[in-house]
């Protein structure tokens, strides 16, 4: 079913949308999930959770891009569950991905007035499209998605070390690229 | 700033990178095959290239030692079938075509992964050419015996007590088969003596391919080798702490359905879950 049709039927208030919704994306909606929390049983309490929170969105809400929205809403919803469980269990993979993000600002502090919230989204999509499509892909699919270095190398056909390198070089990329914006100092 | 802020930020790019990222995806067949094609594409043009140069000139790789020839000799042997098969000839030469130092370096043409999760699924479904089984079955035959240098492969190793290896390709394989996308991985499971059992599973948009490999089991009897089997459907089941994964031609199959099978007719993989 096309996207417009499943947006159709949350209009609708026909609960076919969320059969709909989970036949074509349970499974990404999983996988983003499943990459924060790290287990299988988190994973599908998020995706349903997706579910519930898309429900409550459209209406008023019709997204221009239904799986970029569901991805986005999953994304979060497993973000805060990783941070309900953050004190019984560790996501070793997630947390090396939160690791590696804080070492891309280790050592310096936002300019507080210019932190607002997207601000910084804004300046990141400005680097992103600077960089080549391999460099922006791997960089996404490891911190939106928090693919494991592993399943990036798989999914780009190169080897785990080169997905370090690209990934290592572009984090100095952005933090030098936010240093000159003045949004890190 | 926390990591964590950090990571909320990200959160919020433009949708286009997103969805870019996750329509990206480079294939197996396609990267494989597609250098493989690059690089012999680029060993023919030389090789043509160097004969009619060769040609053009006059001269001959042999020149210097044979007795200048006439001019119908020198027609005539520019026209028969062997000289002109003298480049395809060097490049059936595996010895040089095997090593690709001596090839001009062919450098990938770009990033010319796939841009659509559609062209993904319509450029996938293709049957396994004779060559690549080949090609799988000589990586089963490379891997090693020993147990830890297994576990440092990208296989997925399980024993009946726990995964030991490779469960998030196992899981990007199953992802990928329901969404119809050409993939494969190779599995290794070990007999009660210890010795590995590697398999491949390939699975081309349409069926599955499985290769597997018992050369390394010390009790196979008289069915030493690789074995390939083709079936239709994989099917999935989980009961409790156990997921059951079953590759048959049988569309609705159940347990008591199995038990009744020739295991020729399936091949079955069972591995535990949870921490």
């Amino acid at each position: 079913m096309e996207d417009s049709q499943i947006i159709e039927l949350y209009w609708q208030r026909s609960e076919s949308a969320i059969t709909e919704t989970a036949n074509k994306y349970g499974k990404l909606c999983r996988h983003i999930a499943m990459n924060i929390v790290g287990n299988f049983s988190d994973a599908e309490e998020c995706e349903n959770d997706t579910y519930v929170a898309t429900w409550n969105a459209i209406p008023p809400t019709r997204p221009s891009v239904f799986s970029a929205f569901l991805s986005k809403i999953a994304r979060n919803i497993a973000l805060n569950k990783y941070e309900y469980n953050k004190a019984q269990k560790r996501n070793n993979e997630f947390d090396l991905v939160l690791d590696e993000l804080e070492g891309c600002i280790a050592g310096r502090s936002t300019v507080e007035e210019s932190y607002e919230q997207g601000m910084i989204a804004a300046a990141i999509d400005e680097f992103l499209e600077s960089l080549s499509k391999e460099k922006r892909v791997i960089f996404v699919r490891r911190y939106w998605y928090s693919d494991s270095v592993k399943d990036i190398a798989k999914r780009m056909q190169i080897s785990e070390s080169k997905v370090k390198i690209v990934l290592f070089r572009v984090r100095n990329e952005l933090q030098d690229f936010l240093a000159e914006r003045e949004i890190l100092i | 700033m926390t990591g964590k802020d950090l990571f909320q930020e990200i959160g919020m790019i433009d949708e286009k990178y997103v969805i870019e990222a996750q329509e990206t995806k480079r294939s197996f067949i396609h990267n494989v095959v597609f250098r493989r094609s690059l690089v012999s594409a680029a060993c023919l043009v030389v090789c043509v290239g160097v004969y009619f140069a060769i040609q053009m000139t006059g001269g001959s790789m042999n020149e210097a030692t044979q007795a200048p020839q006439s001019f119908d000799q020198m027609v005539e042997n520019s026209m028969s079938a062997e000289k002109e098969d003298a480049p395809m000839e060097w490049l059936q030469d595996e010895n040089v075509r095997g090593d690709e130092s001596a090839m001009p370096e062919c450098e990938d043409s770009g990033f010319n992964s796939e841009t659509s999760g559609d062209a993904n699924v319509e450029m996938n479904s293709q049957m396994p050419t004779e060559s690549l089984l080949e090609q799988i079955e000589e990586r089963l035959a490379e891997y090693p015996d020993d147990f830890e240098d297994i576990c440092q492969t990208e296989a997925f190793v399980v024993s009946y007590k726990s995964v030991l290896n490779g469960l998030e390709g196992w899981e990007n394989f199953v992802a990928d088969t329901q969404e119809s996308m050409a993939t494969s991985i190779d599995v290794v499971r070990f007999t009660v003596e210890g010795d590995p059992i590697i398999t491949c599973v390939y699975y081309d948009g349409e069926r599955y391919y499985v290769l597997e490999d018992n050369t390394r089991d010390a009790f196979t009897g008289n069915n030493v080798g690789i074995t390939q089997r083709t079936f239709e459907n994989m099917i999935m089941w989980q009961e409790e702490d156990w997921v059951e994964v079953v590759w048959t031609n049988e569309e609705d199959l159940n347990k008591e359905k199995l038990a009744s099978m020739e295991s020729k007719d399936y091949f079955l993989l069972t591995y535990p879950i949870g921490e």
